[in-house]
């Protein structure tokens, strides 16, 4: 079952179509600053931007603060949206329920294609971010003790494996709070034939999430907000590492899975399947 | 038959996913709860003395410092502001007095201070740049590391004293038994109601401090360890590294004392409303003066135009409340319990900026006094 899921995942063009456009945002910014030299100073515009001129090689960190607020998210709600709906939406779910595969199995089937989607997406803008950053901007032949090395959050030099080591923990992180995102549109996704009204509920709780971060009123509730350890990840560019919201975000989005994938079996086991 | 099996496996389902959610939601609570009860006692005025004594316990951790003061964006002083009317969110590594480490943490960027036997040195990730600062810093504005629990409960507790102490219940803050005390400045006339403090009673270590103004219910400012460990800092964490990729500088402390500017040459007067001047030269920084005592205490500077019409401007804006005095107008600007007043001669054009933690009557005496002075005049 997970097989053929993750078959429907590689050979859907539009998959391929929203991991291209995903990877084109960096590269687009990267061309227009290779071309320009002129990055925004530090601390102003995205996270490790101002740094990428001296080093591609933390290009793909500013790739991942570029795409986490809007396109990323949006991706993976229009994925797991159409993890169910789209199915129902299609008709094509009686039938796959019919053959017979048990709802539990395809919903964590489900669940593993969505997953394996957002690791992929990731590590594509990571790993596109990585080759534009070295081809346009250089990197490694700059070594620490040299011009060019990268410096981190504090004011350290971080050596080329030390920065390979932090981006994958990065990479990691944003994988998990991705994930507890689309968990969000799967579960709605269940309660709808209609794909793109699941993503939308999901970008909904983005954009509702996002509202209650500004306000000082919803000080008690921000832990509990989906978004809200999001940024978390700059934290393993900080030196030492900053443990405390990357453990909270973890945390976080691990219940996230666990609640809303088990609220999606609730709904989903015992729901009439008209299509 | 079928439907109502069906209805019921479904409710069942939904039961396990609410007791699911509630069992993780309550997770922070029981945490907290299991933490233990707070029991810690202390004899208030022992305690506060332990903590006057307890500069030389290390410690190492993560504070959260919120001021509800709603000071509005002053020139030059925007870090000031922030510092007072937001959360500034700080990591500390403390092994004594002339070795540590404080950083403050932004979204997506970083400035630390490291203080050590020879020096201060600052990284800023905005401007990517390290500086050391050559001598001692003779005036600066308030900072990051001034809210630091166990900063902000000493420097109070050298101010006020002799002033009278009550006990407070005990609080975990951070994992610490911490007993807690409260002082109420003896001085009529500063707007400081109550400060708060509970400390660690074995070593002294402040944990968490709040401070009320007079006639606010809830304390201005807040600041408290989240995560705190006594261990000492490895020297590796508290001595400033220097990156290849970044800038660096050297700049002596007459370059930090001008962030309000040059302060105009001004004769100080011995007393001002009935506070005698205490420090002529804040910090050796001529033009600064200090004057009464404790709590009550405020500075006074004269400031040249380029600095005084902006702050008037801001202050305005911020909804000073303007008036007359002694040849002269003044703006007065009351954050409790910090009172702000720009005032004005009309004799000599002067600017004088007055502030403290005191009622603004006293300020605006004060200002009188020196909006009628004549050029030179003593």
């Amino acid at each position: 079952m997970i097989g053929v899921e993750l078959r429907k995942l590689m050979l859907r063009p539009r998959n391929w179509l929203t991991l291209l456009l995903l990877c084109l945002l960096p590269f687009i910014v990267a061309v227009f600053l290779s071309v320009s030299q002129l990055a925004p100073p530090p601390g102003q515009g995205g996270a490790f931007l101002s740094a990428v001129l001296s080093n591609g090689e933390l290009y793909p960190a500013a790739a991942l603060a570029m795409v986490l607020p809007i396109f990323l998210p949006l991706s993976v709600a229009v994925t797991a949206g159409d993890s169910i709906a789209g199915e129902a939406g299609t008709g094509t779910l009686r039938y796959l329920l019919i053959r017979p595969v048990g709802r539990v199995r395809l919903l964590i089937a489900k669940l593993v294609a969505l997953a394996v989607f957002v690791v992929v997406a990731i590590v594509l803008v990571a790993v596109t971010a990585l080759i534009t950053g070295v081809t346009l901007f250089g990197g490694g032949a700059e070594a620490v003790g040299q011009p060019g090395a990268v410096t981190s959050l504090s004011g350290a030099a971080l050596s080329s494996d030390d920065l390979a080591l932090r981006l994958l923990a990065a990479i990691g992180y944003i994988v998990v709070s991705m994930l507890g995102f689309g968990v969000i549109a799967l579960f709605a996704s269940t309660f709808t034939e209609s794909s793109l009204g699941a993503a939308l509920i999901a970008l909904a709780v983005l954009i509702t999430s996002s509202v209650l971060e500004t306000l000082d009123a919803a000080t008690p509730v921000k832990p509990y907000l989906p978004t809200h350890y999001w940024l978390a990840w700059i934290d393993f560019f900080r030196d030492p590492v900053f443990w405390r919201s990357i453990d909270s975000g973890l945390l976080l989005q691990a219940g996230y899975i666990v609640v809303l994938f088990a609220a999606s079996w609730a709904n989903f086991a015992t729901k009439d399947i008209t299509s | 038959m079928a439907a109502r099996v069906v209805r019921r496996a479904a409710q069942r389902r939904w039961a396990l996913v609410v007791v699911l959610a509630a069992v993780l939601v309550s997770i922070p609570a029981v945490v907290t709860a299991l933490s233990g009860q707070a029991t810690a006692k202390a004899d208030p005025a022992a305690l506060r003395a332990l903590v006057a004594r307890s500069a030389s316990v290390p410690y190492q951790g993560y504070v959260e410092s919120t001021g509800s003061m709603g000071v509005p964006d002053l020139p030059r002083l925007a870090d000031l502001s922030s510092l007072l009317s937001g959360t500034t969110r700080t990591r500390v590594w403390y092994r004594n007095p002339s070795s540590y480490r404080y950083a403050v943490l932004t979204i997506a960027g970083e400035r630390d201070v490291y203080h050590g036997a020879l020096g201060e040195t600052t990284w800023d990730y905005e401007s990517d740049m390290l500086t050391e600062v050559v001598g001692e810093a003779p005036l600066r504005v308030p900072r990051a590391g001034d809210l630091l629990p166990p900063e902000l409960a000493r420097r109070i507790i050298s101010a006020t004293a002799t002033d009278p102490v009550t006990p407070l219940p005990p609080r975990v803050v951070a994992g610490v038994d911490a007993a807690g005390f409260r002082l109420v400045p003896a001085d009529p006339d500063t707007t400081v109601g109550a400060v708060d403090i509970w400390a660690d009673p074995a070593s002294g270590l402040p944990v968490r401090v709040e401070v009320g103004a007079k006639g606010k219910t809830r304390p201005i400012m807040v600041t408290q360890f989240l995560e705190l460990d006594r261990a000492a800092p490895p020297t590796s964490v508290t001595r400033p590294q220097r990156s290849p990729g970044a800038g660096y500088t050297i700049v002596s402390v007459e370059d930090l004392a001008g962030v309000l500017g040059a302060f105009s040459r001004f004769p100080q007067q011995p007393v001002l409303a009935g506070r005698v001047l205490r420090q002529t030269e804040v910090g050796g920084v001529h033009g600064v003066g200090l004057y009464g005592t404790g709590l009550a205490s405020f500075v006074v500077a004269a400031v040249p135009r380029s600095i005084g019409d902006p702050l008037s401007e801001s202050a305005t804006q911020a909804g000073a409340a303007k008036g007359e005095v002694t040849d002269g107008t003044a703006l007065t600007l009351s954050i409790p319990p910090l009172t702000m007043v720009i005032a004005r001669s009309t004799l000599t054009r002067r600017y004088f900026l007055l502030a403290g933690l005191i009622d603004a009557r006293v300020l605006r005496d004060a200002a009188g006094q020196l909006t009628s002075l004549l050029r030179g005049r003593r």
